[in-house]
């Protein structure tokens, strides 16, 4: 007979287990390697700036839209963890747009495989774009997802372009 | 070694048993004495009719002739069961409230979080209005390399063009 310290502990395991196998796929960007670069992690560094909306927002539901976040950093700081960590994600891609300049990642697209939410189809997009290659300084990434389409986000992208002063 | 026991026959002790159990019947023994032999009778391991009878006028149900002393003080072993009982309960209320939480969080989570902020120059930002603005800055970089790109492709398929217009005369499928 086993000692019930032993069946305690067993049971114990298998309740964390459980629950760890419940609880654990979690957040939107859940499973993305570019998780890592958001949620306030270089928001110390002055010169980086982030953003990030989701949920029940006017801005996101106007525009079809569940999660919006950005990250824009000084290339020559965050240029290889960024592009690293785009493209692991990219490689699980459905739709890529990939562009090399001076043998560097300058732009990529990818349209990642969609996720269903309460039976809602949501549509994942990472941009991202190096234009330390073309004269700037940044890199950024953006991260859209929803059940707007390729075509809605670059117009999305645009509109909001023209927005700014 | 200890030799075994015959248990079915009584020994020197337990004649001696049987004989204040005969008192008892003769009522002849004090309280405290009573108390004794019940405790004996309860643990004794021999089979005898007069020992099944005082058993029974002493209310011992169980009335075993292969009764031994382990089974009649499993003490420790009674309260590893309450423990492990304990501890089944605990165990199905933390998986319980553990898959409740979990299923919880997971829909909270995937619906997504109800967040609007911004970092910007090491400070954080909740205005919605200003986290806009942030963003817009950082499209209109996105939007010039998004256009940058269009036209990149267009003049690379006006390269093409000529190229395989060029190719195409070359191939003639009739011949």
């Amino acid at each position: 007979m086993k000692p019930y310290n032993t069946i305690i502990m067993n049971r114990l395991l298998i309740t964390l287990f459980l629950w760890l196998a419940v609880s654990l796929p979690g957040y939107a960007q859940s499973g993305l390697e570019i998780n890592r670069i958001f949620n306030g992690r270089y928001a110390d560094d002055p010169k980086v700036s982030e953003t990030m909306i989701s949920g029940k927002n006017k801005f996101l539901q106007s525009h079809r839209l569940t999660v919006f976040a950005s990250f824009k950093g000084p290339a020559a700081v965050y240029r290889q963890e960024a592009e690293h960590l785009v493209l692991s994600d990219g490689a699980k891609a459905i739709g890529k747009n990939v562009r090399y300049l001076e043998g560097k990642l300058y732009f990529a697209l990818f349209n990642l495989k969609p996720v269903n939410v309460n039976g809602k189809k949501l549509n994942r997009y990472i941009y991202y774009l190096n234009n330390a290659v073309g004269g700037g300084g940044n890199v950024l990434i953006l991260y859209l997802e929803g059940t707007l389409s390729e075509q809605d986000a670059a117009d999305l992208i645009q509109s909001l372009a023209k927005k700014a002063k | 070694m200890v030799k075994n026991e015959d248990k079915s026959h009584p020994g020197n002790s337990d004649k001696l048993l049987l004989e204040d159990i005969s008192r008892y019947f003769d009522c002849l023994l004090t309280d405290d004495e009573e108390k004794l032999l019940m405790r004996r009778v309860a643990s004794a391991t021999f089979s005898h009719p007069i020992l099944d009878e005082a058993r029974a006028v002493m209310g011992f149900t169980t009335i075993r002739s292969g009764r031994t002393v382990a089974n009649t003080a499993p003490a420790s072993t009674s309260r590893h069961h309450v423990w492990n009982r304990i501890a089944g309960i605990a165990v199905a209320i933390a998986l319980t409230g553990g898959v409740v939480i979990g299923i919880k969080g997971l829909t909270a989570s995937r619906v997504a979080d109800d967040r609007c902020f911004a970092y910007v120059n090491g400070t954080r930002i909740v205005e919605e209005d200003e986290v806009l603005r942030i963003i817009c800055e950082d499209m209109k970089e996105l939007n010039a390399c998004l256009d940058g790109n269009r036209s990149d492709i267009t003049d690379d398929m006006e390269t093409l063009a000529p190229a395989a217009l060029c190719f195409e005369s070359q191939f003639d499928p009739l011949l």
